[in-house]
């Protein structure tokens, strides 16, 4: 089984391209775009999270983790076709989110000893906690229920092949995973733009109270956006196990550092923000790998945000937040 | 020492969960100083990083021992914190945050990357001569008294100001950007200083150790104990490097549990320990003052408030305001 991690990838069809620099220069870029819809979907939903409900949750990269592990284990005892597969991601994720929000979010957006800035803290750190505990969940399954600690998909999950256009090489399932990524980011925007759930989460996303007072129930709202975001994450989860085969309990980890990157490229709350903002991100890591080294993958793309900080900081798509004092 | 620890239920490795409690506690205060000024600048953990990292470039290429090094470190972290605020200074609450951690994963490439320096993934080992239970003893006391010392003066007040409401605390003449730069700045030469300690007490520096978790882990520390009070790092320090030890029986397990116990801390009491503790005192002192009534329940109601959502005595500037001349006792700050 063919096992590769996001370095990997970023270096995948670099030999077979026959080494003319402007194609390895264009495997670069199309592979860097097909790992930043990854980054796009997974920030999506970090970006609803933090934007409406003013949660930065650290646990959201693990619930990567625990969808495709759970996704892995499904897949290896019953042959589920990949569609299926998807949406069991997107269930395990959506109940991770929702189990968050229901034993910790939730009391503490509840919670009557806190001021605003203290519970946005305590905010912070419950989601360390919730970390801590799915994350060492997630080690104590892997190291105890299974044979090996890194998991794979059966190689019959999706048969993947290699599309070669203009010397340019990409496998199927990377196609695959950039089109539902795409959609499910361009769907999540358009009912957040367009529909009358949308305008409610915008309206609790301005102001939690007034919003309450309007009739909106933030309650259910915030069941339903957290629900979502995990959903997105697990989706991630499935998409990324199955084109990287390769899965233990810390393969969360690596997005949700990216998935903060994209949060300040894309601005806060926005979408559309973190769709270009993931694209950006994938796209600045594959010309890393193609100038430099893959090594400073990671240093270049946090090296951007200082960028972008100095001139937008408030993010390429966002809205100046106007803050007090 | 090793005695009294013995018998609280430990072993022949109770000096050795000493000294580890006295070095998370050096680490710890560097993250208080951000925390209880009201921001949310994380990167105080790649100041650690640069002064353990300094402490070992120095120790194993140039041989130059400890001392020097704990000059050197919080003088270089000083100069970096410097530069990194100019950008970081317009930003606020979750941005401030995010480009923390960004920031702490600039440092760890680098720490990868510049081999030659740092030795790469390998790092350094081999930091002589390697310090003990005496000097870590000295630093976590010179440490705690100095933020005892701070608490009471009026950077301690306006800190606390600062964290409780930015707007009251400039509009009573406290320079909030200023105090923060010079808490960003007097955070990274701590956390330096606690980076020199544990390279001399481990003996070596490997990057995974300055980052991610680290943060999680100093976070975790500061909050526990409470930000609201001095002491509130030491408890939570000498909390979190313990609770593992008495959770070991439950194996990996125990991270699971360690998670849990945070958790309900955060729900529970979520100004720390060091707060619940405070409000406690204050409720107690509150029913004996109105027991012996002094005819001063107008400014206890109106001081009552905040303090119990801050937890220790922020209100006290306010209460300064608004007292009534029959009591006081407290001068605005």
């Amino acid at each position: 089984v063919e096992s590769i991690d996001v370095y990997d990838f970023h270096a995948y069809g670099y030999e077979e391209s026959g080494g003319r620099p402007a194609v390895l220069l264009l495997q670069q870029i199309v592979n860097g775009l097909l790992i930043g819809s990854v980054y796009a979907l997974f920030a999506t939903g970090l970006s609803l999270t933090l934007g409406v409900l003013r949660i930065m949750n650290m646990a959201h990269g693990v619930t990567i983790s625990i969808a495709a592990i759970t996704g892995v284990e499904v897949a290896s005892n019953f042959s589920l076709p990949f569609p299926l597969l998807i949406l069991l991601g997107a269930l395990v994720g959506a109940v991770v989110g929702m189990v968050s929000e229901v034993l910790v979010f939730g009391p503490l957006r509840r919670s009557r000893s806190h001021d605003s800035h203290s519970r946005e803290f305590s905010t912070l750190l419950g989601s360390l906690a919730l970390l801590t505990i799915l994350q060492s969940l997630a080690q104590i399954y892997t190291f105890d229920f299974t044979d090996d600690q890194i998991l794979s998909f059966p190689t019959d999950v999706f048969k993947s092949r290699i599309v070669s256009i203009g010397g340019i090489e990409v496998r199927t399932i990377s196609l695959v995973m950039c089109a539902i990524a795409v959609l499910l980011s361009g769907a999540v925007w358009w009912v957040m733009r367009w529909t009358q759930a949308g305008r409610a989460a915008r309206a609790v996303a301005a102001d939690h109270e007034a919003a309450a007072m309007l009739g909106i129930d933030v309650t259910r709202y915030a069941l339903v956006i957290i629900g979502t975001a995990g959903a997105l994450a697990g989706v991630a989860g499935i998409l990324i196990g199955v084109a990287f085969n390769s899965v233990d309990y810390l393969t969360g980890q690596a997005y949700l550092l990216r998935g903060f990157a994209v949060l300040i490229l894309g601005g806060i709350g926005s979408v559309p923000g973190a769709l270009l903002g993931g694209l950006a991100l994938g796209l600045a890591e594959g010309l890393t790998v193609h100038f430099i080294d893959s090594s400073w993958v990671d240093a270049v793309a946090f090296g951007l945000l200082f960028v972008v900080l100095v001139i937008r900081p408030q993010g390429m798509f966002g809205k100046l937040e106007v803050d007090r004092a | 020492m090793t005695a009294t620890f013995a018998v609280l239920g430990f072993d022949g490795t109770a000096q050795t969960l000493l000294e580890l409690v006295l070095l998370n506690v050096l680490l710890a205060y560097s993250g208080y100083v951000v925390v209880a000024g009201g921001s949310f600048s994380l990167a105080f953990v790649a100041f650690i990083g640069l002064g353990a990292y300094t402490a070992a470039i120095l120790s194993v290429d140039h041989s130059i021992g400890f001392l020097p090094a704990l000059i050197l470190a919080p003088i270089l972290a000083a100069i970096g914190a410097l530069v990194l605020a100019k950008p970081l200074e317009r930003l606020s609450g979750v941005y401030l945050a995010l480009v923390s951690v960004a920031a702490i994963s600039v440092f760890r490439v680098c720490l990868l990357n510049f081999d030659s320096l740092t030795g790469g993934a390998l790092g350094k080992s081999g930091i002589k001569p390697r310090i003990g239970s005496q000097e870590l003893i000295v630093g976590a006391v010179i440490v705690v008294v100095v933020f005892a010392l701070l608490y009471r003066s009026m950077v301690g007040r306006a800190m606390r100001l600062v964290r409780a409401d930015p707007l009251v605390a400039a509009s009573m003449g406290v320079n909030v950007r200023r105090l923060r730069l010079w808490l960003f700045v007097g955070s990274a030469a701590l956390g330096a200083i606690g980076g020199v300690f544990r390279a001399y007490y481990t003996g070596f520096v490997v990057p995974g150790d300055y980052g991610f978790e680290l943060l999680i882990t100093l976070l975790a520390m500061v909050i526990l104990g409470g930000v609201g009070h001095w002491t509130g790092p030491l408890i939570g320090a000498a909390l979190w490097t313990l609770l593992p030890q008495w959770l070991d029986p439950l194996g990996l397990w125990r991270e699971v549990a360690t998670g849990f116990i945070l958790l309900v801390i955060i729900l529970l009491l979520p100004q720390g320990i060091s707060g619940g503790v405070a409000n406690l005192v204050h409720k107690g002192r509150r029913r004996l003052q109105s027991r012996r009534g002094d005819g001063d329940e107008e400014t206890i109601a109106l001081v009552d408030e905040p303090t119990q959502a801050e937890g220790v005595d922020v209100a006290l500037p306010a209460g300064g305001l608004v007292r009534s001349p029959a009591t006081g006792a407290e001068g605005a700050p």
